[in-house]
């Protein structure tokens, strides 16, 4: 989908490949927004300048407002959540072969410096993607885009994780559960569909691969006995060992979320490899008061300040840089798939 | 490694769909539990399919995600299927990465199973055989619903609630599931008389013998067998089944062994055990279905999980014969 140029972040005329982030209600989309965007806007200014971000203005004001009230000590706000409807940004990782080529030629306009990811959010329980599931039918352009995400990342709200099974909060997991469990599915049947259309007008690429990532959010609220039952240890295992995380992250969707994670697994039997998939931290340390409850709305704990900074929110800021950084080779391969695509569509006219 | 069309190799990753599929006709009679079972095996397979191990995968089409995943959240909400869900469960598709049973984690590393190891299992609820008997099998040309299946069925699985299992019935008593058992056999022998021109392939019978924790203890006594059935893979399994049925469905066993002498028709039988816990009943309550907590892991119900996914792999192993 090649939607022109753009000129704010100097991201040049970019290949589209959409990603799409899916979350339940409450299940910290907005706070996740608001800290990627602390995390992009630290990690984005750095020397090497070879990753740049880009939102349209009111998803950009909303972000920043998730921030700034962050940065007071407040959560966003419900009315603020519900001040948007669309939320959607881009990353821009630049190609590596660029990074070697002199500045003076990495300015020029026929150069495209940067590989590009175009996220949008999704809230899951929204009527839109709710009748698409029970239709089948991706009559609605929002689903028709949802559908043709490369990357997913998913949210799981680990506050709804209790071994409580009389809770709405287990229910609610369930059900969240059954409602990705199907998107992922329609996403590997749009996925298989689009694939065997290209082959059919002698278009042959790689295996579809979508990349999913899971996001577990608000991580410290996680419960001590649910960590205790599953013989896990609070606190995730480091970056560098992939292999770790994943078995870490697993240990919870299986309990929670197993359908979900079944079906991740039998995208490679649905023609589909969901296999890279990807987990990451979201966590902002709140106040606390010892043999207390807390009154009223909990209160973001704030970083001291120093010589480079301070008065910010503390949060896991390792996970998003995480974050960022495991897009950047999936951003550098996916344009092949992408320029398939846009191949098949001006053959199909 | 597997091929695409183009020629491309692509480890693992089944681009050209099933290569085999087994298709799965499940009869019972009214109450035999027929949404459940569907609903356990389906549990199962998420189960497997999500385990540590990894050695299970498998793929439920759209198509089925729908009624599964909401028979999946009654289930761990510990409820029955309920009447609306049962009028709409019809049809279950798994497609189902068989290279476990031929060499596991490494052949599926490898790929040397390739697509001829995926197999597409499609399971049909025909209905209530005690209710009434379709059209088709007193006559008519035409068929309704999943009796339309009927001719290209694999496998035929029995379901016999053993709620209704009874000690020899001595004199001129019926026994209560003679009805049924009449009902079974008017089907199996109008599949092996469709069947007669047509001597592609068997017919592989099972029995699921389903709550099968409410047996009669009287009824076992009198078969002479013990209180929970041998292993999956104990021969006596089949000594011990054919011990239950031999004097509650004898027309459909009768049938069944008669397959030598009939031509080709009906495979051996195999045997299936289910049952799933329940909190105890109130007075006026439906039954829930009660929950256990696993070592290291979450909520499931209590039911022999092992017996649906030996009942997997026997579909498996017909999908891989029918490729052979």
């Amino acid at each position: 989908m090649r939607l022109g140029l753009y000129t704010v972040s100097g991201v040049k005329r970019l290949d589209m490949c959409p990603c799409a982030l899916l979350g339940d209600r409450a299940s910290g989309k907005t706070t996740f927004l608001g800290l990627l965007y602390a995390a992009q806007v630290k990690y984005g200014t750095g020397i090497r300048d070879d990753f740049r971000f880009h939102a349209p203005s009111p998803t950009l004001n909303m972000m920043s407002a998730v921030y700034e009230g962050m940065k007071d000590a407040r959560f966003p706000s419900a009315t603020l959540k519900e001040e948007i409807t669309e939320l959607g940004f881009v990353f821009g990782y630049l190609r590596p072969i660029v990074g070697k080529l002199p500045h003076y030629i990495r300015e020029k306009d026929w150069i495209q410096p940067f590989s590009t990811l175009a996220f949008s959010a999704y809230d899951v329980s929204g009527e839109d993607i709710e009748e698409f599931i029970e239709t089948g039918i991706a009559g609605k352009p929002i689903i028709q885009q949802l559908l043709k995400s490369i990357v997913v990342v998913v949210l799981v709200d680990c506050s709804k994780m209790t071994m409580d099974i009389d809770t709405p909060q287990y229910r609610k997991m369930i059900s969240y559960d059954s409602t990705i469990a199907k998107l992922l599915v329609a996403f590997q049947t749009y996925k298989r569909q689009e694939a065997s259309r290209l082959e059919a007008q002698g278009i042959y690429g790689d295996a579809p691969t979508i990349y999913p990532a899971f996001v577990l959010s608000k991580y410290d609220t996680l419960r001590d006995d649910v960590l205790l039952r599953l013989g896990l240890h609070r606190g995730f295992p480091p970056l560098s060992d992939k292999r770790a995380r994943r078995d870490y992250a697993e240990a919870l969707l299986r309990v929670f979320l197993p359908q979900t994670l079944s079906q991740i697994r039998g995208g490679k039997v649905a023609g589909v490899s969901m296999d890279k998939a990807a987990y990451f931290l979201s966590w902002v340390r709140t106040e606390m008061h010892e043999g207390m409850d807390v009154v009223g709305a909990p209160r973001i704990v704030r970083t001291a300040f120093r010589p480079d900074g301070g008065g910010e929110p503390e949060f896991s800021f390792d996970e998003y840089v995480a974050f960022i950084e495991h897009f950047r080779d999936i951003a550098h391969r996916i344009p092949d798939e992408i320029r398939d695509a846009e191949k098949f569509a001006a053959t199909a006219v | 490694m597997s091929a695409s069309r183009s020629g491309r190799f692509f480890p693992g990753v089944y681009i050209d769909g099933p290569s085999s599929m087994v298709q799965v006709l499940i009869v019972g009679d009214r109450e035999s539990g027929q949404a459940t079972f569907l609903t356990l095996l389906y549990a199962a397979a998420v189960k497997s399919g999500s385990g540590k191990a990894d050695e299970f995968r498998f793929h439920a089409p759209i198509e089925s995600m729908e009624t599964a995943s909401l028979l999946f959240q009654q289930l761990m909400a510990g409820a029955f299927p309920d009447a609306v869900t049962k009028q709409g469960i019809h049809e279950l598709i798994l497609q189902v990465d068989s290279s476990r049973s031929r060499g596991g984690f490494l052949s599926r590393l490898r790929g040397k199973e390739g697509p001829s190891s995926l197999s597409e299992l499609r399971f049909t609820l025909l209905g209530a055989l005690d209710e009434e008997l379709p059209l088709m099998l007193k006559g008519s040309v035409t068929a309704m619903g999943g009796w339309k299946n009927i001719l290209d069925g694999d496998v035929v699985t029995l379901l016999v609630d053993s709620t209704k299992l009874a000690a020899k019935v001595e004199g001129s008593e019926i026994s209560p599931m003679s009805e049924y058992d009449a009902s079974a056999e008017t089907l199996m022998s109008a599949i092996q008389h469709l069947r007669q021109r047509d001597d592609r392939r068997l017919v592989y019978p099972t029995f699921a013998f389903t709550k099968f924790d409410r047996v009669n203890p009287d009824v076992l006594k009198a078969a002479n067998v013990g209180s929970s059935p041998p292993r999956i893979d104990d021969r006596a399994r089949t000594t011990y089944a054919e011990a239950l049925l031999g004097h509650n469905m004898p027309k459909t066993v009768a049938l069944i062994r008669g397959r030598v002498k009939e031509g080709p028709g009906f495979a051996k039988p195999a045997y299936f055990f289910s049952w799933v816990r329940t909190e105890g009943s109130q007075p006026g309550r439906a039954d829930r279905i009660r929950l256990r907590r696993a070592e290291l892991s979450g909520w499931e119900p209590e039911y022999p999980r092992e017996e649906y996914f030996a009942y997997l792999g026997y579909l498996e192993n017909i999908a891989s014969r029918t490729r052979a």
